[in-house]
C-alpha cells in the first residue's frame, strides 16, 4: 500500500504518501521529540507528550509482534500472509509522510492489527509532535486522511470492520469524521457508515486527482 | 453495536479538514492504559510529565500536609 491523501497546509492543497512502516522506520519512531519550548496550552501539551509516547509504544509492540513473525511491512506482505494463514492476526504500522519538500518528516502513525475473521482494529493514531505545535507548518487533515485510509485499506483487503476504542477526548471526533450518531467507549465502522465513508473517500481522492490535472 | 449514520450527505475534503481544527490528534486510550494493559513501560520523560500535571502550580509535587497535632489550651 503506498496511496496518497490530501492536506492542507497553510491554506494550501498538498498531498501527503502512506505506507507500511518497514523495521527501520518503526525505530525510528523512538526518535520523536518534544518540541522546545512546549506550548502554553497544557491541552496541546498534553497531546503532544501522548504522541510521542504513542510512537516509542507502537515501536516496543510492533517489536513484540515481530519476534512472533507477526507483522508486515508492505501490501504484498500482508497479502501473502493472510493468503498462507487465512486465519492470521498480524500487526503493521501505516506510517504518513509529506510528499512536498517539508521540514517536518512524518506525519502521523497508525498502529493496527488485522484480526483472525479479517477486520481491521486500529489500536491508536497519533499525529506528529511538528504537527499538533504548527511551528513550522499548519497542517490540516492529517487525521481525517489516515482515518480515510484505512478504510481504503479495509476495502482493499475486503475486510468489513474497522474498529478501535474511543475516549474522551477522541468520541466527538470520531463521530463528526464517521458522520455517526454517537460514538461511546468504542467505534464500529461497518456496513452504511463504512459504505458512507468509502463514498466520501472516493470523493476526495477525485478532488485530489483534479487539482492535480490543473496545476 | 451498529454505529447510525446522521446523514448520507458525502462530505467534501474542506468539510473533513475543517472539522479537523478539534481533532483531538491521539486517538486511542490513554498511553499509561495502552502500557498496564500490553505490559509496557511509559518512559520517564512521559511519567515525569504525567507528575507534573497533578501538580501545584508552581510544579511542585502536592504533598499530604502533616496534621497539626492539637494542643490542649
Amino acid at each position: 500500500m503506498s496511496g496518497r491523501f490530501p492536506v492542507k497546509v497553510n491554506g494550501e492543497w498538498r498531498e501527503a504518501e502512506i505506507s507500511f512502516a518497514s523495521e527501520r522506520d518503526v525505530k525510528r519512531l523512538a526518535y520523536w521529540r518534544i518540541p522546545k519550548p512546549l506550548p502554553a496550552d497544557p491541552a496541546v501539551a498534553q497531546k503532544i507528550f501522548d504522541a510521542v509516547e504513542f510512537a516509542r509504544i507502537a515501536a516496543n509492540r510492533w517489536r513484540d509482534y515481530h519476534r512472533q513473525h507477526s507483522t508486515v511491512s508492505s501490501m504484498d506482505g500482508l497479502r501473502q500472509a493472510i493468503q498462507e494463514h487465512p486465519r492470521t492476526e498480524v500487526a503493521m504500522v501505516l506510517i504518513a509522510r509529506p510528499a512536498w519538500d517539508s521540514p517536518i518528516p512524518t506525519l502521523g502513525i497508525a498502529y493496527l492489527r488485522r484480526t483472525w475473521c479479517n477486520h481491521l482494529f486500529l489500536d491508536f493514531f497519533a499525529t506528529h509532535p511538528q504537527v499538533i505545535i504548527r511551528r513550522r507548518e499548519h497542517i490540516g487533515g492529517v487525521g481525517a486522511g489516515i482515518l480515510r485510509q484505512l478504510i481504503a485499506l479495509a476495502e482493499t483487503l475486503n475486510a468489513s470492520c474497522i474498529w478501535g476504542e474511543a475516549t474522551e477526548q477522541s468520541h466527538s471526533w470520531y463521530e463528526e469524521q464517521l458522520g455517526i450518531g454517537e460514538v461511546r467507549d468504542h467505534f464500529f465502522i461497518e456496513d452504511e457508515v463504512m459504505l458512507h465513508c468509502r463514498n466520501e473517500m472516493h470523493r476526495a481522492q477525485q478532488e485530489m486527482l483534479a487539482r492535480r490535472a490543473t496545476t | 453495536m451498529k454505529m447510525k449514520l446522521i446523514s448520507r450527505r458525502i462530505r467534501s475534503m474542506d468539510e473533513l479538514v475543517a472539522l479537523e481544527e478539534k481533532s483531538p490528534a491521539v486517538c486511542g486510550p490513554s498511553p499509561a492504559s495502552f502500557a498496564a494493559r500490553h505490559g509496557l513501560r511509559l518512559s520517564k520523560a512521559y511519567v515525569t510529565f504525567m507528575r507534573s500535571q497533578k501538580a501545584n502550580g508552581n510544579g511542585v509535587r502536592k504533598i499530604a500536609q502533616p496534621r497539626r497535632k492539637l494542643v490542649a489550651a
